[in-house]
């Protein structure tokens, strides 16, 4: 049981890091990126064709995926960002055309087949406890507090932070003080994108790498997100943690081919129970 | 409906109103009673907008209470409160685009008319006569605004100015028990307030409660029996547009001001 | 600022009545054309426009959420999946009537859409959206699981046996166009509704809908409860013409294709739109189905350009025409 919730806890931290991705964009430009999990599918594939294509040392392939995630974001940017101003959910339709061209585009460059993708650690591990903690988990560990470190002191000390703040809170605002809002936004996409794709590497070599896998995963990630609330980082990462966690234990005890019907009736559940997220506070006024 | 039975109308007693730090609305208590057409004026933030929106629902205020006819509407939903008859008109003009103006005012009826789903979606003779009615009631609400001529024109198609008369069309259409306009005269010309002062002091009658928010001066004083001046949130005057005229304090922070 | 916006959407043109005639117009050419395809066309023709015909049922389904509610679902498959087994079950196992398969179908559609959308009813769309994400891809899952009633990976058939002697093939096609029939004077009898009208007024101006009676809530969980009703009602005529179901036919990228139709037809519901939405994502598979993963492609790609033609390039021309015409007017 302690085991489980360990090891959901730590594959949760993947699903935070994928999940604080959509809440960049949704902060930034008020909308859901649909193509968010194609978009880190196509760069776990990049990093298996280098390793195991060309079996080149795992550096390249994580660097190579990185600059394959930024520019695939800017470019998603650059055409998504004239219709984010358009009526509603315009812009989030155009991220589903995305997510569609994304995903044809790794069905004819990398084929339907299932592939192994392992990272290069030992099997290494630990007792402690009575826990068994394998290199693996230590490494998530601290690849995830390492990047949550990083984002809050990017956001809460950088200037680029201050703008992103000033632009998720009062876009008018921040237009009006002469912020440039696009350069806020390109910022939030490509931190999504990067942010993306080290939970989709990371995520990858406990199971394995298809053309679905990553999109589905990504559903994780959004009840990760709902639970947190979509204009929360924080709530993000106690989202990620607890789908984990609860997703976990499910597979263990119930049925792990039901795996998205338990997602979903989740997300019912957190969305009956905390409305609009799990740090948001009820106010007064506005009914 | 008798005499006895006009009620109090419109009661608000010590609504305050707070938007996190921000104290929007401070002890404001009004009465609005029928037959009476009140203005409440001040100047730009002093909370009129946000108290017509206590007044209909679409805010709650943190404390005070609201009745109509001695009824409490603490917990009663906008909707709700649509049915019990409080109509209102918006400061920004707030109708569909893609509606015809006809359309837009039967919008007015929504919470009168009785046809279900079923009408909505299959030929059903009850149906038939329901829209018909009340896009009989729809025109005639337009013809009282001068407007029946564009009933199926697209409201996208139309001024703006003359959107806020569709709108009050909208407002009035199902004989409401209390009428609150929002500034009913931005963007008006002077021969169209004109019009508006007419249609207005056409459609007030011994029941309804009528309440204007408006910066036009001339016309608050043209046609309101009682004016309220709030200012920061706070209700700094009431009485006869001459007292209020004569309130060296009104003159202060609001008329003084548009003086300028 | 809505002034402006109201203002700037619409812009009278001066020829709107006869664009309205010359749609209708197209109309009953297409009904007429449709009425005679089962005597003219090969069979595979037949059948190919049966099925754009119960596809453009669930591409209305989708244009419904995004006209009427302003939101978009990709769950569609879930509500279209109900129908369709509802009919194939009920046939296969218990002998029951199309007819009655469809009605019940559609009753199961619309409840389930109301479920659906009740725990999300008051709040942003973002968390519907999602959900509709999670709703959609948990399809596959259940049909594969319970094989007994379902018939797992291979489905079931579906017997086209409403009107005995008939050739089947014929059957299917007229039930599809009837169906489509249907739902299309349905909805257009809906749009000039009390609901039509409410829901339209909560669309641009949501405070100014709850004001007069409709509030947020009520606008979700009629939307969806049309919508899912329609997307059931639509499963079932798919079951009828496509005499099969099965769960490839029910994955969450069905409901992403269907959402491309929409996109595609612009989101009317005006039935020779719908039905070029319908026969796009039906044809189009067909024509290249020895290159499965270029109709991806060709999928998100055309949804980008009609995005990017309706929503970019086209105002910008009319603002320019406009322009012109205002210097013109002056000079």
């Amino acid at each position: 049981m302690l085991s489980l919730i360990w090891q959901g806890a730590i594959t949760g931290l993947l699903y935070a890091i994928a999940s604080l991705g959509l809440v960049m964009v949704f902060k930034s430009s008020h909308m859901v990126n649909f193509a968010h999990g194609s978009m880190a599918g196509f760069c776990a594939f990049i990093v298996y064709m280098i390793t195991s294509g060309l079996e080149w040392p795992w550096l390249v392939g994580v660097l190579a995926a990185l600059a394959t995630a930024v520019a695939l974001a800017a470019i998603a940017y650059f055409a998504i960002a004239p219709l984010i101003t358009k009526e509603g959910t315009t812009a989030t339709i155009a991220t589903l055309g995305l997510g569609l061209m994304l995903q044809g585009l790794i069905l004819s460059l990398f084929g339907a087949n299932i592939v192994n993708l392992d990272l290069p650690l030992p099997s290494w591990s630990m007792q402690v406890l009575g826990l068994r903690i394998t290199l693996y988990e230590l490494v998530v560990l601290g690849v995830a507090t390492f990047i949550v470190v990083f984002l809050f002191l990017l956001i809460d000390r950088t200037r680029l932070g201050i703008a992103f703040r000033t632009v998720s809170t009062h876009a008018f605002a921040a237009e009006v003080c002469g912020l440039s809002i696009r350069r806020v936004h390109l910022f939030a996409w490509i931190a999504s994108a990067i942010l993306g794709v080290i939970a989709a590497v990371l995520i990858v070599p406990t199971t394995f790498l298809s053309s679905t896998t990553v999109t589905t995963f990504m559903l994780q990630a959004f009840a990760a997100t709902v639970i947190g609330g979509f204009d929360s980082l924080p709530g993000s990462i106690i989202g990620g943690i607890l789908v984990g966690i609860a997703t976990n234990l499910f597979a263990f005890y119930v049925a792990p081919e039901f795996m998205n019907t338990f997602l979903l009736v989740f997300i019912f559940t957190s969305l009956t129970i905390f409305p609009g997220g799990i740090l948001s506070r009820r106010a007064g006024g506005r009914v | 409906m008798d005499m006895a039975n006009h009620g109090a109308g419109l009661v608000a007693k010590e609504i305050k109103l707070a938007f996190g730090g921000l104290q929007v609305l401070n002890n404001v208590s009004v009465s609005f009673p029928p037959g009476v057409i009140t203005g409440l004026i001040g100047p730009n933030g002093a909370g009129k907008t946000s108290f017509f929106n206590c007044l209909t629902g679409l805010y709650r205020p943190n404390s005070g209470d609201i009745s109509l006819d001695g009824r409490a509407l603490k917990g009663v939903s906008a909707s709700r409160r649509a049915r019990l008859g409080i109509s209102r008109t918006f400061q920004h003009v707030a109708l569909s685009p893609e509606l015809s103006v006809a359309e837009n005012v039967q919008f007015g009826l929504h919470a009168s008319r009785k046809s279900g789903l079923a009408d909505a979606l299959l030929p059903l003779p009850s149906a038939w006569s329901d829209r018909e009615e009340s896009r009989h009631k729809a025109i005639e609400a337009l013809s009282l605004v001068g407007l029946s001529h564009l009933a199926d024109v697209p409201a996208g198609g139309v001024a703006p100015g003359t959107l806020r008369l569709v709108e009050l069309a909208r407002a009035m259409v199902g004989r409401p028990r209390v009428l609150l306009l929002d500034e009913p005269a931005a963007g008006l010309n002077s021969s169209e307030t004109k019009d508006l002062v007419q249609t207005l002091r056409q459609i007030a009658s011994r029941e309804l409660v009528m309440v204007v928010v408006e910066h036009d001066m001339d016309l608050i004083m043209q046609i309101c029996d009682v004016i309220n001046v709030l200012n920061f949130g706070t209700l700094i005057a009431a009485g006869t547009p001459a007292e209020v005229q004569a309130n060296p304090l009104v003159a202060e922070v609001y008329l003084g001001a548009a003086d300028d | 600022m809505s002034e402006s916006t109201l203002s700037r959407t619409a812009g009278p043109t001066p020829n709107a009545g006869l664009g309205d005639r010359l749609t209708r117009l197209l109309d009953v050419a297409l009904l007429l054309l449709l009425l005679v395809v089962p005597w003219v066309a090969p069979s595979f023709w037949t059948y190919i426009l049966a099925l754009s015909l119960a596809n453009a049922i669930g591409v209305l389904s989708v244009s419904v959420v995004i006209r009427y509610a302003g939101e978009v679902s990709i769950g569609q498959n879930f509500f279209i999946a109900v129908g369709a087994y509802a009919v194939a079950i009920l046939q296969a196992r218990l002998g029951v009537p199309f007819p009655v398969g469809v009605a019940f179908g559609t009753l199961l559609g619309c409840v389930m859409g109301l479920a659906f959308a009740w725990p999300s009813r008051k709040l942003s769309g973002v968390y519907l959206s999602v959900a509709t994400l999670a709703l959609g891809l948990c399809v596959p899952e259940l049909l594969l699981h319970w094989t007994d009633i379902t018939g797992g990976f291979e489905g079931i058939n579906v017997k086209p046996n409403l009107v005995a002697g008939v050739p089947g093939g014929i059957q299917q096609f007229y039930v599809a166009l009837g169906g489509f029939a249907i739902v299309v004077i349905a909805l257009a009898r809906f749009r000039h509704s009390r609901y039509g009208i409410a829901l339209l007024t909560a669309r641009h101006h949501a405070k100014a809908a709850e004001a007069f009676g409709m509030p947020l809530a009520s606008v979700r969980l009629l939307v969806f409860a049309l919508s899912a009703g329609i997307a059931g009602f639509g499963g079932s005529i798919l079951a009828f013409a496509s005499s099969t179901v099965s769960p490839n036919s029910f994955t969450f990228w069905s409901s992403v294709y269907l959402l491309v139709g929409s996109v595609v037809c612009l989101y009317s519901t005006k039935p020779s739109a719908a039905f070029f939405g319908g026969l796009f994502i039906t044809l189009l598979p067909q024509l290249l189905s020895d290159y499965g993963e270029l109709v991806e492609i060709i999928y998100g790609f055309t949804l980008f350009v009609v995005i990017y033609l309706f929503n970019i390039v086209l105002p910008h021309l009319q603002a320019a025409i406009r322009r012109k015409q205002a210097r013109n007017g002056h000079g």
